[in-house]
């Protein structure tokens, strides 16, 4: 294996050196933290300290829930007049009335889609879905860097690396209620899910919706049997190889749409008879992909926060999943 | 119409509770519960202004995945059962730094 | 008063009954002082959700509703697992510490 693939599957940790200085016993941050520790145990015997402490809360309670409340009163005030002098809900606005006709006039031949809201989701506007498919993948990521759990960055007082990776002894997989209920709505959830990704043109939907219901369908799965079951099919390779192929499928899908259409050149995607499935151009590819990052992005932070990796028990013994 | 205006009504009056009763219960996992109810109430105020992709989102968002994800921090942070009082203290220990320069400057 | 109009007001007025339904459950699941209320209150108002929107669908005659009827039916039923699973983990928990005060008190003891 190369370094870089070394890297890219997690063998070696970029940031290994950097966050585990301050830890070790013999670094001069650590006896710092010690002599603070110990200074701060001595203040708070002490009596002054005390009476300050329960001073402060008596003081002026009064004077900070009467500021609290006038300038609450005042901010709910506010924002109620504005709100009451806006438009009724439906009524015209000179000042957007140009967008919206267009929008609605001409929305189904020249998006090819019957649901125009996602028309404008994934055709007018699809730069802006672009910019918040990476927003949820910078979230995961981020997520995993703090959330991650090794072997190395597992040490605090109250958790033991093995307790928390073997929960077994809490794990409710082994429930009647679950197995049984979740037998039967698990498949179920996922059709529903793939439904509604793929009618996102047709009838109410679309890729976010249907990539959250498809999320919390794996949520299901992994609560009630278990979370060895889930491995099987969702390892970290998994999601990474999906979340990179259809956040790069969209963007060069749309960088290819955007460049025909500024420079004037026909772009041949074809636009289909409305109501169908295959139609609106590239509003169902783009849908699948939305759909699966949203999917993974939902799974992904539940599977973080319980056991603090996202596929596999790679961690328990040092190697990537394999 | 009249019956409509009141049933909005009495939905949004609904909701104004929820959004109080969450700011003033002591039991965090009892305002995580009361967050999910805000969430289920809002998919029929979108249901009612005929927007479906809200509604769908709505549901599946609200009542299923942020309400998880509450739960799941709420037990990773060793906090199920707290009660909001006691997170005061948990502020006095944590501020380390501040007190720690404070204490070693001025005698207390 | 055409059929029309009979079935409209039959409607509203069942929306508005299960409005307050939802109210005064929201009343008990703020108060309630123990979990399990709160348990069940949400459960219980998921349930008179997917009725008003199920009702809605009739009323407002869109088809669209009963997607989000559905959706709302498995969601529900995920929050509310979840919810009582970590509970129960807690209770084993507390469970599991109290068995160990026990033996360590009859170790004490017998020591």
């Amino acid at each position: 294996m190369t370094s870089f693939e070394k890297w890219f599957y997690g063998e070696t940790d970029v940031l290994n050196h950097a966050m585990d200085e301050a830890r070790e016993p013999d670094s001069p941050d650590h006896a710092r933290k010690e002599r603070v520790k110990a200074r701060l145990a001595e203040i708070r015997e002490t009596e002054q300290y005390r009476e300050r402490v329960e001073n402060s809360r008596k003081e002026f309670r009064g004077l900070y829930l009467a500021v609290t409340a006038v300038g609450a009163i005042a901010l709910i005030g506010v924002l109620l007049y504005v709100t009451a002098c806006l438009p009724e809900y439906g009524a015209e606005n000179p000042h957007t009335l140009e967008v919206i006709t267009r929008y609605i006039e001409k929305g189904l031949e020249e998006t090819g889609a019957v649901n125009i809201v996602s028309g404008i989701i994934l055709d007018y506007r699809a730069f802006d879905t672009l910019g918040e498919s990476h927003v949820l993948f910078t979230a995961l990521i981020c997520s995993m860097l703090l959330l991650r759990l090794d072997r190395k960055n597992m040490r605090s007082d109250h958790e033991d690396y093995y307790t928390v990776r073997t929960d077994k002894f809490f794990d409710l997989s082994a429930d009647q209620i679950f197995r049984r209920v979740g037998a039967f709505l698990v498949p179920s959830i996922f059709i529903f899910g793939i439904y509604v990704v793929l009618n996102g043109q047709v009838s109410p939907g679309g890729g976010f919706s249907g990539g959250a219901i498809l999320g919390a369908g794996l949520i299901l799965f992994s609560a009630s049997f278990g979370f060895e079951k889930v491995d099987r099919i969702f390892t970290r390779k998994v999601s990474s190889i999906i979340t990179l192929c259809s956040l790069g499928f969209y963007s060069f899908a749309k960088g290819y749409v955007f460049f025909t259409g500024a420079n004037g050149i026909e772009n041949h995607i074809p636009k289909g008879t409305p109501g169908n499935i295959l139609s609106g151009g590239m509003i169902l590819p783009l849908d699948i992909a939305v759909g699966l990052v949203v999917g993974c992005t939902m799974f992904g932070f539940y599977s973080l926060f319980r056991r603090g990796s996202i596929g596999g028990n790679g961690a328990a013994t040092g190697k990537s999943s394999k | 119409m009249e019956i409509r205006e009141i049933f909005t009504i009495l939905l949004l009056i609904i909701l104004i509770l929820c959004a109080i009763a969450v700011n003033f219960t002591k039991n965090l996992l009892s305002a995580v519960v009361i967050f999910m109810a805000y969430s289920l109430i809002m998919a029929i105020v979108w249901a009612m202004m005929r927007s479906p992709d809200l509604a769908i989102t709505e549901a599946a968002v609200g009542a299923g995945v942020s309400g998880t994800l509450f739960l799941v921090t709420l037990k990773k942070v060793h906090l199920e059962d707290k009660i909001v009082s006691d997170l005061i203290e948990i502020d006095l220990d944590e501020s380390e730094e501040e007190t720690a320069e404070v204490g070693e400057g001025a005698q207390v | 008063m055409t059929i029309d109009q009979a079935y409209s007001y039959l409607f509203f007025v069942a929306l508005i009954v299960f409005g307050i339904l939802m109210a005064v459950t929201l009343i008990r699941c703020i108060i309630g002082p123990s979990i399990n209320d709160r348990i069940l209150s949400i459960n219980m108002i998921g349930t008179m959700v997917v009725c008003s929107i199920a009702i809605l669908s009739g009323l407002l005659d869109e088809s669209w509703l009963l997607d989000v009827a559905l959706v709302y039916v498995m969601i529900s039923f995920l929050a509310v697992i979840i919810l009582a699973s970590v509970y129960i983990r807690e209770g084993r928990r507390k469970a599991a510490a109290s068995d160990k005060e026990t033996a360590g008190k009859k170790e004490e003891e017998s020591v």
